[in-house]
């Protein structure tokens, strides 16, 4: 019964007016930066943590686990009106949802998505508030070399899983480790590649460096491909879906659950690739797939119920390892650590309230947004209709404001600029964000699991215990695979040469 | 400039000048044994990864050829005018932050930004800028009390 005590008090947490309000604003900021194409739940986290500086970590964490969860859902209302993925993880969701609302049926698209998404979320949550602290409770067992081997192994899946070449990714991954050893060593206390700056002592900054790479990055990306925003609809009529549609989307509802929450534990798999394979699926066991992408309901479902349940997924990781399943929770590794709360397999005991209070929160948050979403769509419809040349100057100066105030630094904001136009030339030149900003918040927990295990005395330390050795495997396989799967390719290019 | 083959080509010379600095400089700190690590050791393993990398990806465009590949240009990219405006923009609003104070730098970024292309008249820049500096004080500095430079003007 211990669930039910420990819900009863994340419960009473929740409930706070304070917190209550807190969970609301997550949620609202979250479905409006979902809408918005162009700002992610990653700029927008690091852009509201120096506004949670003098709250409580509780409310901070309910807030921006809320702009989380919250994204995913407002992400799918521009995919099916405007056929632009309003974030990432709805990129899938304009193939049927589009076309949907092109023959009219805007409003069960946009109402299965919400339901699916709130199904999805729910799940995803009862799955996190009994797996966290199971995996916890294990992982009390681990060491700096089981923790090295984790974060590396975790790391690899980023690179692996992201797109474009491997080689690249590697690479932008040691970028990050790199940059995250300027400042303090955090083991000897000697200063690294300060360049004798004050500023840097500390390290370069976290903020700074999402907002540049993921906001400012962004941004300039857009300006150059000139984003028309064109709502196709404004009539969206009825919004509940039908009986009919309902029998149709059960199943695919119930598999998008499983797979998104699953999927959103492995680390790097993010809330992108369950959406993707989640459509797959369903397109596999469909008696009809080839009429997948005109306009199936199963199509929207499917992928907006993965990308909600695998939000609850990547916090399993986060919440009782303390290691980050992908981007947005390195940020929210970030925040927890500004507030001075260390996540990882203690958390769960010492902060019981925190842990119980935000999966509380998580619950009432997705009933709001069932009600933000529906009845107030066409309040986001209205925001879609504002022209991209009035919002990006304003998502320009409040990544500015937001950056400054994070310490009254105007080195900061430069910080910010220089990481802009480096996010910017990276995708250029076909380089991912992802492996580099996780690296770089991995970079120092890394290198302090790596010198510890070092100085047992023995390098060989790795492969010498079980749980490190099989992770360590397994990240070299996830190596080693695209150089022989290249390989292979040539192989049968050369063949069919020969032939 | 638009081909893999230059792009791999430019970015692995990018990456590997930084990488040979990278791993030099890291030599300045002590790097101890591999029993005993330095302060030095983790960033000279890591800038030579850098080296190794950026040799295979300057590999990969040494071999690539771009006759094979679609686009074929050698330009910049079509909104790159744009873009530096853009950045420099932000440059200049950086370091007119403290001396200008916040209002008359929001107001020069909203304005400029929306200046700098056909997009909006004159007009409409110079309201909207307006009223984002007015809305600003209101949250930021009304509601949120944040500290932020007031510079020549003294609210």
């Amino acid at each position: 019964m211990d669930v039910i005590n420990n819900l009863t008090l994340g419960f009473g947490v929740a409930l706070s007016s304070n917190n209550l309000l807190f969970c609301f604003i997550g949620c609202l900021v979250g479905t409006l930066i979902g809408v918005l194409p162009g700002i992610g739940p990653v700029a927008t986290i690091s852009l509201l943590l120096p506004a949670t500086f003098g709250m409580d970590p509780t409310a901070s964490i309910i807030m921006l686990a809320g702009v989380y969860y919250g994204a995913m859902y407002g992400g799918s209302t521009t995919s099916i009106l405007v056929n632009i993925p309003g974030e990432a993880a709805s990129i899938i969701t304009c193939l049927d949802g589009y076309q949907m609302a092109r023959q009219g049926r805007a409003g069960p698209a946009l109402g299965m998505s919400a339901f699916g998404s709130f199904i999805g979320g729910t799940v995803s949550i009862i799955g996190l508030m009994f797996l966290a602290p199971l995996l916890a409770k294990a992982a009390l067992k681990f060491g700096p070399p089981e923790y090295f081997a984790l974060m590396l192994f975790g790391l690899t899946m980023v690179t692996y899983l992201c797109r474009g070449s491997v080689i690249k990714g590697l690479l932008m991954a040691v970028v990050g480790l790199a940059i995250a050893t300027v400042g303090q060593d955090p083991i000897s206390g000697n200063t690294r590649f300060t360049l004798g700056s004050i500023i840097l002592m500390d390290g370069i900054g976290l903020v700074p460096v999402a907002m540049g790479v993921f906001g400012i990055g962004e941004i300039l990306t857009n300006l150059e491909e000139n984003i028309r925003q064109e709502v196709f609809s404004t009539k969206i009529g009825r919004i509940l879906p039908s009986l009919q549609d309902w029998k149709i989307c059960k199943w695919p509802i119930v598999r998008g659950s499983l797979l998104g929450f699953f999927l959103g534990i492995l680390p790097g798999a993010g809330t992108v690739i369950p959406t993707f394979i989640a459509y797959t699926v369903e397109k596999r066991l469909s008696r009809t797939p080839e009429k997948f992408g005109t306009g199936m309901i199963e199509g929207v479902a499917a992928p907006e119920t993965a990308n909600n349940a695998a939000t609850g997924g990547s916090l399993v990781t986060l919440l009782s390892l303390g290691i980050p399943a992908n981007i947005v929770m390195a940020v929210l590794l970030g925040a927890f650590i500004i507030h001075g709360i260390q996540p990882g397999p203690l958390l769960i005991s010492r902060h019981p309230a925190l842990f119980w209070g935000t999966i509380a929160s998580m619950y009432i948050g997705n009933g709001m947004l069932v009600i933000l979403n529906l009845p107030l769509i066409g309040l986001w419809v209205k925001i879609l209709k504002i022209p991209y040349s009035i919002l990006f100057p304003l998502i320009l100066l409040f990544c500015f404001l937001g950056v400054y105030s994070l310490n009254n630094n105007i080195h900061e904001i430069l910080i910010m600029v220089i990481f802009g136009v480096f996010g910017y030339l990276m995708r250029k030149f076909g380089f991912e964000g992802a492996p580099f900003l996780m690296a770089m918040v991995l970079g120092p927990m890394m290198e302090v699991a790596f010198r510890q295990s070092l100085l047992y005395g023995d390098p060989f330390i790795f492969f010498k215990r079980p749980i490190s050795g099989v992770l360590l495997g397994m990240s070299l396989v996830l190596l080693i695979t695209p150089i022989f799967s290249n390989i292979a390719r040539k192989r049968q290019v050369l063949e069919k040469l020969d032939d | 400039m638009n081909t893999m083959k230059y792009k791999n080509l430019m970015s692995g010379m990018f990456w590997l000048a930084l990488g040979v600095l990278f791993s030099i400089w890291s030599t300045t700190y002590h790097i101890g044994s591999i029993t005993q690590p330095g302060p030095g050791f983790l960033p000279l393993i890591l800038g030579i990864l850098i080296v190794v990398f950026s040799l295979i990806i300057l590999g990969q465009g040494w071999k690539a050829d771009p006759a094979k590949e679609k686009e074929v240009s050698f330009s910049l990219p079509a909104g790159w005018k744009k873009i530096a405006y853009v950045i420099l923009v932000l440059l200049f609003t950086t370091f007119s932050f403290e001396p200008l104070g916040y209002l008359i730098t929001v107001f020069l970024l909203i304005a400029l930004l929306m200046l700098g292309k056909e997009w909006r008249s004159l007009r409409k820049a110079v309201l909207t800028a307006f009223l984002t500096a007015l809305g600003v004080y209101l949250v930021f500095i009304l509601l949120l009390e944040q500290p932020f430079p007031r510079g020549l003007l003294r609210f």
